[in-house]
């Protein structure tokens, strides 16, 4: 009879800080969809028979286009899936109960179609590329109602340079005499979205942060 | 009939006239206990391939995701 009361007691206890976490915590999931998942990667395709033409009719248009110079031309398909969970507590205290302390943790799922073409415009390479990557993790005491994103993955969200318009006249000048060989015009390639900027054909921008 | 292209690309034997609309959809709920937050960028596309007498060789366009009004 004693064991039983204990095993009550016990029973209650977790049951009561459960509720008590429960109650001071809350989750907080935030996903962002980058254009649509690719549905068909390509290895129906043969190289040197399939035609920029059959490629369009069968998956449309590419997400970018880049010109390989007399080597041909590349198109890029590119999804990007982002999701952020966080858990977070208020702590105690009248000014501090507003607050919340939150951890978070990110992951993208990734799907690439990269497809080159000859001068002939006859498919010379395909790949298809499909991966999960880990972001990170962050830490952030943030006001109570409010959904903020505690890791950075701005690199990945970046609009599309040709909406830009006039504001490409504005840029940096390192950025603007490297216009030639940026990805941005589709003159000089393509890249992945969030392709860090201190290489390749990008490190002459001297960009800031990544 | 649809105005100047966002991009123009030149390839070696071609001019490629691309079309871009973007569109972010943004929905969400503060439930306190769970709270979501989900952004949705769409995008419609348009792509003509020309070639050097300015005569349209290829053409395609993305199944529309993003709405638009035509005025």
């Amino acid at each position: 009879m004693q064991d039983m009361s204990r095993i009550d007691y016990a029973f209650k206890t977790k049951l009561f800080l459960f509720l008590l976490v429960l109650a001071a915590t809350g989750c907080t999931t935030i996903h962002t969809e980058i254009d649509e998942p690719i549905k068909n990667d390509g290895g129906a395709f043969r190289e040197g028979e399939t035609s920029i033409g059959d490629v369009l009719g069968e998956i449309g248009p590419p997400g970018k286009i880049g010109s390989l110079g007399s080597s041909g031309v590349v198109f890029l398909y590119e999804y990007v899936s982002v999701t952020e969970y966080q858990i977070g507590a208020s702590p105690p205290g009248d000014l501090l109960r507003w607050f919340k302390i939150s951890v978070a943790k990110a992951k993208n799922v990734r799907q690439v179609l990269l497809l080159t073409f000859d001068e002939e415009g006859f498919l010379s390479s395909r790949e298809y590329h499909e991966s999960d990557e880990n972001l990170g993790s962050g830490v952030g005491l943030n006001f109570l109602y409010n959904i903020v994103s505690l890791v950075d993955y701005s690199q990945l969200e970046s609009q599309p340079e040709i909406l830009d318009w006039g504001y490409g006249l504005l840029k940096p000048l390192p950025e603007a005499l490297n216009t030639m060989n940026s990805f941005d015009n589709g003159e000089g390639g393509v890249e992945q979205k969030g392709t860090p900027s201190k290489i390749g054909q990008r490190t002459l921008e001297m960009r800031e942060g990544k | 009939m649809l105005g100047p292209p966002s991009q123009l690309i030149n390839l070696e034997n071609q001019v490629v006239f691309y079309y871009l609309l973007e569109k972010t959809v943004n929905k969400g709920a503060f439930l306190m206990l769970y709270n979501w937050k989900n952004k949705t960028v769409e995008y419609d596309r348009a792509i003509f391939f020309f070639d050097r007498n300015g005569v349209l060789d290829d053409f395609a366009f993305s199944v529309e995701n993003a709405g638009y009004e035509q005025n």
